[in-house]
């Protein structure tokens, strides 16, 4: 058996990247017939419906971590490393009683930054504006890298042209269809991740019963079966609280909670938290089964797609291609479109075309999907190794905005200082503490000194905001 | 060391697989209910 | 006379050149394949868990990796058996774990030597930081639950004010 034989071939492989592409781009270009007005191309013509809106929440979240980085944690830190990743959905819990909001309050909304600025004033947005795009920039830059990782490491498909592949399908169906494509495949794509997965750990319980995982467990890697696991039991807190920041900031969340029909945005959030949690558990399960299997590990991020082939043989191999590219492209479209809003609405309109219409941005937003689509592509291409850890970073960065955001919504006091300290005093000292303490402290901390700070903020010098102001109609100007 | 038993390690595992496989007829189900009840867009 | 002298000769030349082929005859037979790690042979974890690779002197190699809690190998197991070069160990308990490797080019062949040994310590992270980190972290994240789910209750509060 030679070691560096990959799971499928090469022609495999791009047959699948082109029958896919395709069909994504095909699909792009019907749903587009929609997305000419720019409340249709930015929200979806702000009438999504329950099952299409849960979908996209649960598509958006499996990202190539949840189906490659999960069973890798789980094979580094056992069964809490599974219930560590399974955290991950109190973010969209939680972020259902805030999307009724958000929707509720800014019914002519458009992004997360908007509120920012509206809420707290200029200084908040400049500082937010940044940790934004920051942390869109470096998660669409991990998704395309790791896209083409893998595709090279599942089918020898050149890592150069695999990550290529993948940023142009993506940029293409997403540029035609705005929201309502990258929606649309989402509930695609969650589909198909989910039979995938089911399908896999199915296969792998006929070869190898619990019992037998489990025995194999505790006389190998036993600590993997440890309550009392410290490097894990860190981490759970650390990770949710970046998972929370993830979501509450992030306009991919609140572009959707616009986007929603009045009345879905909480009930889709919620079933999306319940849909989503079970994915890291049969993911980990994977990478838990493999030493059971017989299977030799070389490297922990490539024990998903090894157990897959392993069982069902070139068709699992394909099943595995197929899941990652779903997960990848149900990711990058929600990146591209969320972060070129927030370019477009809040950069280039007010600083550059104050009096522009609507047909006017939805062209410039148009134009804005290419170029974060070409920057992406050209910090992917020389495949730095240390950027997937510059994601990390995020972690206080974000973390710093969940009380700014849940204060700003809900506490008439909040007030712009508070919100702008917040998040200065947050992410620095959050950032100290990854690199002085800990990856593992990093969102914790972060958290906790804007929490800190927000709090006395609002007590010490409360602010009396006019929750109209959210509301305010933009003015509609027909070029 | 204390071990998770190996009760929660089957109810964690089987309950998973059997909520991912739930949630994947639900979606069709809701896809199905709002196509044929309203517009879906 | 002539005839045990040419036999002496032909004895002396027969010896010479056995004394030149029969050494590198069996060097070739000693040429069994040797496998270094790539790493620092003495490496650290406090999660348990650590990759270990090698390779051989030439390609198409079979593999053993051993692993014992003594440095003598006194009561080994054999991790792995096969051509893979790296292989992920986790689920490691506090102490200390040895390696070794070795090749050899096929099922048929003699083993060659055992590599040098690698040394893993393996010290978890103080459970009572870990204890701290996790409270502390839990008890942010209740203050969030609060909040919102407080705020959610509330939420027909909003609506007289976005009148």
């Amino acid at each position: 058996m030679p070691e560096d034989s990959t799971v499928l071939s090469v022609s495999t492989g791009y047959l699948l990247l082109a029958l896919f592409g395709v069909m994504w781009i095909a699909l792009g270009i019907f749903w587009g017939r929609r997305a000419k007005s720019l409340d249709g191309f930015m929200v979806a013509g702000r009438n999504v419906g329950l099952a299409l809106g849960t979908a996209t929440a649960v598509a958006t979240w499996i990202t190539s971590n949840t189906t490659m980085l999960a069973p890798q944690f789980a094979l580094q830190l056992g069964i809490w490393g599974i219930l560590a990743y399974s955290t991950a959905s109190f973010g969209l819990f939680l972020f259902a009683p805030l999307a009724k909001r958000i929707r509720q309050a800014m019914p002519h909304g458009y992004t997360s930054v908007e509120f920012i600025r509206l809420r707290y004033g200029q200084a908040a947005y400049a500082v937010f504006l940044v940790i934004s795009l920051f942390y869109g920039l470096t998660w669409m830059v991990s998704m395309g890298m790791a896209g083409g990782i893998l595709l090279e490491a599942l089918a020898g498909i050149p890592y150069a042209f695999g990550m290529s592949a993948i940023l142009l399908v993506c940029v293409v169906y997403t540029l035609f269809g705005g929201l309502y494509a990258v929606i649309g495949t989402d509930f695609i794509q969650s589909l198909i991740i989910l039979v995938g997965i089911v399908i896999v750990a199915v296969a792998i319980l006929t070869r190898a019963p619990l019992t037998e995982v489990y025995a194999n467990l505790q006389a190998n890697r036993p600590a993997l079966l440890n309550v009392l696991f410290p490097a894990a039991i860190m981490a759970v807190f650390n990770n949710l609280l970046f998972g929370i920041g993830e979501i509450f900031h992030s306009n991919v969340w609140w572009s959707r909670a616009f986007a929603m029909r009045e009345g879905v945005g909480m009930k889709a959030y919620l079933m999306a938290g319940l849909i989503w949690l079970p994915i890291p558990v049969v993911a980990g399960f994977l990478g838990l089964a493999a030493p059971t299997i017989g299977i030799n590990i070389t490297r922990p991020d490539t024990v998903g797609p090894l157990v897959a082939a392993n069982i069902l043989g070139s068709a699992g191999g394909v099943l595995v291609f197929i899941v990652v590219f779903c997960s990848l492209a149900s990711s990058i479209d929600s990146l591209l479109a969320a972060t070129s809003d927030v370019v477009t609405k809040e950069i280039i309109q007010p600083f550059f075309l104050p009096n522009a219409g609507d047909p006017q941005i939805r062209r410039v937003a148009s134009l804005v999907i290419v170029t974060v689509g070409l920057i992406t592509w050209g910090v992917c291409l020389p495949k730095v190794g240390t950027l997937a850890t510059v994601l990390f970073f995020a972690g206080p960065l974000v973390g710093s905005t969940i009380w700014p955001i849940i204060a700003g919504l809900f506490w008439k006091r909040a007030n712009g200082t508070g919100a702008v300290l917040a998040m200065i005093l947050g992410s620095a000292i959050g950032l100290i503490a990854y690199f002085q303490i800990g990856w593992y402290t990093a969102s914790l901390i972060g958290t906790a000194v804007s929490f800190l700070t927000v709090v006395v903020t609002t007590l010490v010098r409360p602010g009396a905001f006019d929750w109209r102001t959210l509301a305010v109609e933009k003015a509609v100007v027909q070029a | 060391m204390i071990l998770f038993p190996e009760w929660f390690f089957t109810v964690l595992v089987y309950g998973g697989i059997t909520l991912a496989a739930v949630s994947g007829v639900l979606l069709l189900v809701l896809l199905i209910r709002d196509v044929g009840g309203k517009t879906l867009w | 006379m002539i005839m045990n002298r040419r036999l002496r000769i032909g004895r002396i030349i027969l010896t010479g050149l056995a004394a030149l082929t029969v050494p590198s005859v069996l060097s070739h037979a000693q040429e069994l394949p040797r496998v270094t790690f790539h790493h620092e042979s003495r490496l650290t974890t406090s999660e348990g868990h650590t990759g270990l690779e090698w390779s051989g002197d030439r390609d198409s190699l079979m593999y053993e990796l051993q692993s014992a809690r003594e440095p003598d190998f006194i009561d080994p197991t054999s991790q792995y058996h096969g051509t893979d070069e790296a292989s992920f160990l986790s689920g490691l308990t506090d102490g200390r774990y040895f390696f070794r490797v070795r090749a050899r080019p096929s099922e048929n062949d003699t083993w060659g030597p055992w590599s040098e040994s690698v040394e893993l310590v393996c010290e978890h992270h103080s459970l009572t930081f870990a204890w701290t980190l996790f409270t502390s972290g839990g008890l942010l994240f209740l203050f969030i639950v609060f909040f919102v789910g407080l705020n959610a209750r509330l939420l027909h509060r909003f609506e007289r004010n976005d009148a």
